[in-house]
């Protein structure tokens, strides 16, 4: 095998597995609690943001940033929850209003991070961006690398999580069975509350990661709408470890696709992604 | 009898996932019959109705309606044929009115052109399941039992065939149960083939030429009311009811 | 509205534009005007799909921008003039309109809308990776320096733009209450039994696309004789996708009426908001009011006003 070929191979795991981290708050968010939000890529680039502004400030480490800020983004997700679920979910509504309501606040997450930040790209500064570690004849980024391992020690963290602590299970069982749950004294809409805001609080670190990797600019995540939505379905709408894997996929095939057709294309691979989830998921589309 | 049925079942199996709702059920209906169909809570009712009218595709099996091969076709097109089915809980139109929820299937399932004589048979459908005069009104303003009406209208608006009632009669008092009666027997009489799937055994009783009975997917009895109600199957699926 | 008082308005607006031309000096009321002009046309085509078939594009800026991009093609392939190029662009991105309904409308709604999002960020790679009409490095399209019958070519867009909006809402007009638009607003309302009536959903939903798809692309026609320099970053803007949305959401999204008056109110605040205080903060406003109306006040003012007149009548 190349070694060109081993690079991209290199590469696309460690971006799946990124890919991954970025995803968990989706998994939580439409896996189990069914609430469509496109707006996660936007709340991880927020917390991108937040990480910069703590990092240029004064100089935390961005990934510990990132775990520091995430109990405030829990808060945030449970605020946001709230609302949308006051607005929503009490009525019979269709879900294209709730999708509606996170286009808008995709929109206005973006809007608030250019005011605030302009339209320049942001980086920031760790020991461990820039050298590279040597694997054999393949060279990997620690830049890369540190987010992957962090990653990886995400989704192993939630699957224990979802598995172990009675909160987990909840979580777990709000989506089949509220009555069963309210019999064992669990609050449905607290444990979704709380399900939500995990899942934004994934986002701040998943945003650490992000900046990790390389410098943002408040319009990127929009890439990552497809890109996320086609690894939880392909995941298997709600388990981590399914999670892990769709990424990984997608992130080898950008990571191929990129190397040998060059790297604008990576959307177009996103894409036909989700169109290939969306079209072998056995639920979900219309009736037949 | 010697014609050939209306519509007729073949082996029809459906699953979801690992759990098999349909298990090689084999029904036929001759025309102008009144067939019953019962059967315990998840048994599968609402489910052969969804293939039959083409909600849902079968995983083997045949459906033949008017000697024609209908398992592949598309919901609309078994429309077009004369098979018209109501909801279990009502699924009006929200945004329009009594009489455009009618026009809907006079003009789409039905074929007809608008105008005067559309409107005039919308509301002749409407006189009939008694909801005279509120052809104008929102169908949102209409109550559970009114809503049941309107989705009995719209089905016979299609102009079926064979008309598939799916529980319309649930929560009615006993009056209305009957006026449901006579309007589906009047229906039968005009020369509609109806299946009816109920859980007020008197309605099914009284209405039913043929009772069949569904349980936990499988077609456990086809005949007679009074036989299949002295059946030890049928008497053992509904223990515990 | 009877059909002879709508005739009536629709040319008294057409001929109050051409008034406007030969009375108003300053260019710059028809620079924001067509502005607002578009987006009538953006808003009504958007919610053929969306509020009378009940399928949210979130993608529309592909759309208007593959409509620019046509006429920018055509400019550089044989000088083609504007005449042509808008239905030239009426076509493409019909056609588009139908492949793109023909990958994703078989999906539920939900993931109808996801789909369009990923779906305009892959057009824009293509656009922006094809060096015939400038690639990422844009375009530049020289306004001619005469018009026929005006004095200044941005009067001219004003008068086309004006004629397309006429003609848009005419078309949402009509299909609102033919039988096509019937049998979309039962798709819209209940799709199984609409489909369980006769109705061929996934044919209609096609049509719809297309029609949609095509208005938009009318709508980005001119567009590059307009703004003289046209990159994908800025012809693929999620603006125009947002306020595709907003608009007919605050106007009221079942009726031909509320994205004329979601796009009029909505467009003009923003014409006076980006002179005013900034041209971010006007985007910030769209936003908030998209969410605002979204929670508060989903049927749009055109559906609240009704409300209010039922009312009224009991």
């Amino acid at each position: 095998m190349s070694d060109l070929f081993l690079s991209a191979l290199a590469s696309g795991l460690m971006l799946g597995g990124f890919y991954a981290a970025v995803t968990l708050g989706l998994t939580l968010a439409f896996g189990y609690l069914n609430v469509v939000n496109i707006a996660h890529p936007a709340f991880v680039l927020l917390g991108s943001y937040a990480v910069y502004g703590v990092n240029a400030r004064w100089g935390v480490d961005p990934v510990l940033a990132g775990a520091g800020l995430a109990p405030l983004f829990f808060v945030l997700g449970v605020a946001v929850y709230s609302l949308y679920q006051a607005s929503f979910e009490a009525r019979e509504d269709e879900s294209l209003r709730g999708l509606a309501f996170f286009f808008g606040l995709m929109f206005l997450i973006e809007v608030g991070l250019i005011l605030s930040y302009g339209v320049d790209y942001r980086l920031v500064s760790a020991p461990y961006i820039g050298p590279t570690v040597a694997l054999g004849a393949v060279l990997l980024p620690t830049r890369m690398l540190v987010p992957f391992l962090v990653a990886l020690a995400m989704v192993w963290a939630l699957q224990l999580y979802l598995a172990r602590t009675f909160t987990g299970r909840a979580i777990r069982a709000v989506a089949q069975d509220q009555q069963a749950l309210r019999l064992v004294a669990a609050d449905p809409v607290r444990i979704k509350r709380l399900a939500f805001g995990i899942a934004i609080a994934t986002a701040c670190i998943a945003g650490a990661l992000l900046v990790v990797i390389g410098p943002v600019e408040p319009s990127m995540g929009r890439a990552y709408i497809g890109r996320v939505f086609a690894i939880v379905v392909l995941g298997g709408m709600g388990s981590a470890g399914g999670t892990l894997l769709a990424a990984l996929v997608l992130g080898l095939a950008e990571s191929i696709t990129s190397t040998y057709y060059g790297p604008s294309w990576s959307p177009a691979v996103a894409f036909g992604f989700l169109l290939f989830a969306l079209a072998v998921r056995p639920a979900g589309l219309l009736g037949r | 009898m010697s014609a050939a049925p209306l519509l007729a079942v073949a082996g029809v199996t459906k699953r979801f996932g690992g759990f098999v709702a349909l298990d090689q059920v084999s029904l036929e209906v001759q025309r102008g019959e009144r067939l019953g169909l019962i059967g315990p809570n998840g048994s599968g009712k609402t489910t052969l109705i969804n293939c039959i009218s083409g909600t849902l595709a079968v995983d083997a099996g045949r459906v033949r309606f008017a000697g024609a091969d209908i398992t592949r076709e598309a919901a609309y097109r078994r429309a077009r044929r004369g098979i018209a089915r109501s909801f279990q809980i009502p699924r009006p139109f929200r945004s329009m009115t009594n009489l455009d929820n009618l026009m809907i299937p006079l003009e789409y399932a039905a074929g007809a052109m608008e105008g005067e004589t559309t409107h005039a048979r919308a509301h002749e459908i409407l006189d009939l399941v008694g909801l005279s005069g509120r052809a104008g009104e929102d169908c949102g303003s209409l109550s559970q039992v009114d809503l049941r009406k309107l989705e009995l209208a719209r089905a016979l608006a299609a102009g079926p065939a064979l008309l598939i009632v799916d529980e319309v009669m649930a929560g009615l008092a006993a009056a209305e149960v009957d006026e449901m009666l006579a309007i589906l027997a009047k229906l039968n009489a005009q020369g509609i083939t109806i299946v009816m799937i109920e859980h007020i055994m008197r309605a099914v009783m009284s209405f039913s030429e043929r009772i069949a009975v569904l349980d936990a997917g499988r077609l456990i009895a086809d005949g007679k009311p009074a036989d299949v109600i002295r059946d030890p199957l049928v008497e053992k699926a509904y223990l515990g009811e | 509205m009877r059909t002879r008082t709508y005739v009536a308005l629709a040319a008294g607006l057409v001929l109050a534009a051409l008034a406007a031309t030969r009375v108003v000096g300053n260019d710059y009321y028809f620079f924001a005007g067509y502005v607002v002009l578009q987006y009538v046309v953006l808003a009504t085509a958007w919610n053929i799909l969306g509020g009378y078939t009940g399928y949210v594009n979130f993608g529309s800026a592909a759309f208007f921008a593959i409509g620019a991009y046509t006429t920018i093609a055509l400019i550089r392939l044989a000088e083609v003039p504007l005449y042509l190029s808008i239905p030239a662009a009426g076509v493409v991105c019909g056609l588009i309109g139908l492949a793109a309904g023909y990958l994703t409308l078989r999906l539920r709604g939900v993931y109808f809308a996801i789909a369009t999002l990923a779906l305009a960020i892959v057009l824009e790679t293509f656009v922006a990776n094809w060096d015939f009409v400038g690639g990422a490095t844009g375009s530049i399209v020289m306004r001619p320096k005469e018009a026929p019958l005006f004095d200044s070519y941005v009067k001219f867009l004003f008068c086309v733009m004006a004629a397309l909006a006429v003609a848009a809402v005419s078309v949402a007009r009509y299909l609102e209450t033919s039988r096509l638009g019937r049998g979309l607003a039962a798709i819209r309302d209940d799709e199984q039994a609409a489909e369980c009536s006769g109705v061929p959903t996934l044919r209609l939903k096609l049509l719809s696309a297309t029609l949609s798809g095509a208005l938009m692309g009318l709508a980005g026609a001119p567009f590059p004789y307009y703004v003289t320099y046209v990159d994908p970053p800025s012809a693929f803007n999620l603006d125009y996708a947002v306020n595709a949305v907003a608009m007919p959401m605050v106007g009221g999204t079942q009726t031909w009426l509320g994205p004329v008056v979601g796009a009029l109110l909505l467009g003009t605040l923003q014409q006076v908001a980006t002179v005013t205080i900034s041209s971010e903060l006007n985007l910030l406003i769209v936003g908030l009011v998209l969410v605002g109306f979204v929670i508060l006040a989903p049927e749009g003012i055109v559906g609240q006003v009704r409300r209010v007149l039922a009312r009224r009548r009991r």
